[in-house]
């Protein structure tokens, strides 16, 4: 099992290696990077996620289980980081990174984990966990970015409502509920966006590593680390077996629930003026703790 | 509708999608300068470098293809400098050249997979190897010959630059490893094709993103002869020449997609940089990507009557 689960992780982690690596040694320089991050947040992430929701073939009852465990869970994950936040800091500009690191975990890295682990036909499973859990993680993050930063109940929601990656969510599941996302002259483009995005976002992932921001503040990141890669997990697969999901869809909610933090999240901080350096901390910190959690995750829902 | 149409008509989407981020303002036009290096020094090699690595050219007509290409882009050199004695001037002549000779491979690539499958895929990627510093070596020395730049490009410095190229080490790697039979699978593969697979993409938005239609309006009539070389002459010329060293089929229709593609973006960079008429190139590739939607699919058709 254990030569299973590295040979499926380990192009995964090679490619944000990569990414980490071109960017430290200047081959690709940061301010470079810029440009790939505004793309993947407004076009790559939006068009995977669109691609993913809007040609699942959802199966009734099964679905519906995974989208409500995957909201029940990232309603649990949002409340324990209020919890925690509370307890490490006052600040709501400390909370607002916390919950979205809890909340919105790396959807791109836990399909393209699940699909290298479990086989292409879990890619609708990881269609119906992604809709709830990113409608409700994109929204929270926003959300609490937003509102933190000052600029009142309604803005926050105006910004929400705008997000591409919320959009994608929404339109995907249209497409997927009308038909229209069966129609290939449609949706050819985007898919074919989509499905070159995954290895750009994990680039860039890399890219986006950053060890400074490690520095100082260590009880709220190794807080935060904690809360995304060692309690999420028994959170997801708790529910999953709770709700009588066994084999492959626990494995994928136990993946979910390992998942460093998204990446994306760190321009949404930044967007909206938050606490944009402790950000790219979480994201680096639950990336580095992932590493060993996702496997060990992986590998006990795979035992169970 | 044919595997050909089907195939071009979301590649040609994602360069208007591409076009559209820039254009809404969405990724500003400074921003695609990373997308653009991403593309070129990692993500693209590593689709080469994967493509070429784990084909199997048993029983593909390699060796004739390949012959053919390399003489079509010297016979498109040869028919390009004689339109020198035109009276237009050194600069403009320059970018016409470039026109008629520079090819942009990735519109190939993207086609090559999904109309043409496994056997397209890999005579495409392997086009790249000899194409590169061919039609690199012959631009720098027109340019260098009648362009107006003062930075006059040392042989040293271009013999470094075509040496150390991404495309041309993935082309040369990823032929050595098909050879020996080196990273058929595993983690190295694996890690190249899944970062491969972001290159066409990104590098097809990067085009679309780098379109510029007020440049259409630089020197028509030069640009109607750079734009006829490209998508007219160009195909005629590769497929005769196909049709000469005995290619047919699939290998054929390649050879025509070649001929036909858009002019390549690099040319607008090298026209910038060594003194040729940057506008009239970037007209010359706006106006071909566009027509190439056309012209792409009529010349594979073509091939399917001989």
């Amino acid at each position: 099992m254990t030569q299973v689960i590295i040979s499926a992780f380990l192009p995964v982690f090679a490619i944000i290696a990569l990414g980490y690596g071109v960017r430290a040694l200047g081959y690709i320089p940061r301010e470079h990077w810029r440009g790939v991050n505004a793309l993947n947040h407004r076009l790559l992430l939006p068009s995977f996620l669109f691609s993913l929701l809007a040609q699942a073939r959802f199966d009734g009852a099964n679905s519906l289980t995974l989208a409500g465990v995957s909201a029940l869970g990232s309603v649990l994950m949002i409340a324990l980081a209020l919890l925690l936040g509370r307890l490490v800091s006052n600040s709501g500009r400390i909370t607002a990174p916390m919950i979205a690191s809890a909340v919105m975990w790396n959807i791109v890295l836990s399909l393209a984990l699940a699909e290298r682990l479990l086989g292409d036909a879990i890619a609708s499973a990881g269609a119906a966990v992604s809709a709830t859990g990113v409608i409700i993680g994109a929204a929270a993050s926003v959300a609490g970015f937003a509102l933190t930063s000052g600029r009142g109940l309604q803005a926050a929601l105006m910004k929400t409502a705008k997000d591409p990656v919320v959009l994608a969510c929404v339109f995907g599941l249209l497409a997927n509920l009308s038909g229209l996302g069966r129609v290939s002259v449609l949706v050819g483009p985007i898919e074919m966006i989509g499905a070159g995005s995954m290895a750009v976002i994990l680039l860039s992932m890399g890219a986006g590593l950053d060890f400074k921001a490690l520095k100082g503040r260590l009880t709220v990141l190794l807080s935060a680390a904690v809360l995304r890669t060692c309690i999420g997990p028994v959170v997801y697969l708790g529910l999953a077996l709770a709700f009588g999901l066994t084999g492959d869809l626990a494995v994928l909610m136990a993946i979910a629930g390992a998942a460093p933090a998204a990446a994306f999240i760190y321009a949404v901080a930044a967007d909206c003026d938050g606490e944009a350096g402790l950000t790219a901390g979480m994201i680096t910190l639950t990336v580095l703790t992932s590493l060993i959690n996702l496997p060990v995750a992986a590998a006990v829902a795979l035992s169970l | 509708m044919n595997a050909v149409a089907s195939a071009l008509i979301p590649i040609f989407g994602v360069i208007a999608l591409g076009w559209a981020m820039r254009r809404s303002g969405l990724v500003r036009k400074e921003l695609w300068l990373g997308v653009n290096r991403l593309s070129y020094q990692a993500l693209l090699p590593s689709l080469l470098f994967s493509t070429i690595s784990r084909a199997d050219y048993a029983g593909l007509p390699a060796g004739s293809f390949l012959i053919a290409v390399t003489l079509g882009f010297l016979v498109m050199g040869a028919i390009s400098l004689a339109f020198k004695p035109l009276p237009v001037p050194g600069p403009s002549y320059t970018s016409l050249f470039q026109g008629g000779v520079r090819w942009n491979g990735f519109v190939l690539l993207a086609l090559a997979g999904t109309a043409f499958g496994a056997e397209g895929n890999a005579l495409a990627a392997l086009v790249f190897a000899p194409t590169v510093p061919l039609i690199n070596v012959m631009c720098v020395v027109v340019l260098t010959i009648w362009g107006t730049s003062d930075v006059k490009p040392d042989a040293r410095r271009v013999g470094m630059r075509i040496i150390t190229n991404p495309l041309i080490i993935a082309c040369l790697l990823g032929a050595a490893c098909n050879a020996l039979g080196l990273f058929q699978t595993g983690p190295v593969a694996d890690t190249a094709a899944l970062a491969g697979r972001a290159a066409l993409p990104l590098i097809l938005m990067a085009i679309g993103a780098g379109l510029d239609f007020s440049a259409l309006k630089a020197r028509p009539k030069l640009l109607m002869l750079s734009v006829g070389l490209k998508l007219i002459i160009a195909p005629l010329v590769f497929i005769a020449l196909g049709r000469m060293f005995g290619v047919e089929g699939v290998a054929l229709a390649i050879l025509a997609a070649i001929g036909s593609t858009p002019g390549a973006a690099a040319s607008y960079v090298l026209a910038s940089e060594l003194g040729g008429d940057a506008r009239l190139m970037a007209g010359h590739v706006t106006a071909t990507t566009l027509l190439a939607a056309l012209a792409m699919p009529f010349w594979i058709w073509t091939t399917s009557l001989l």
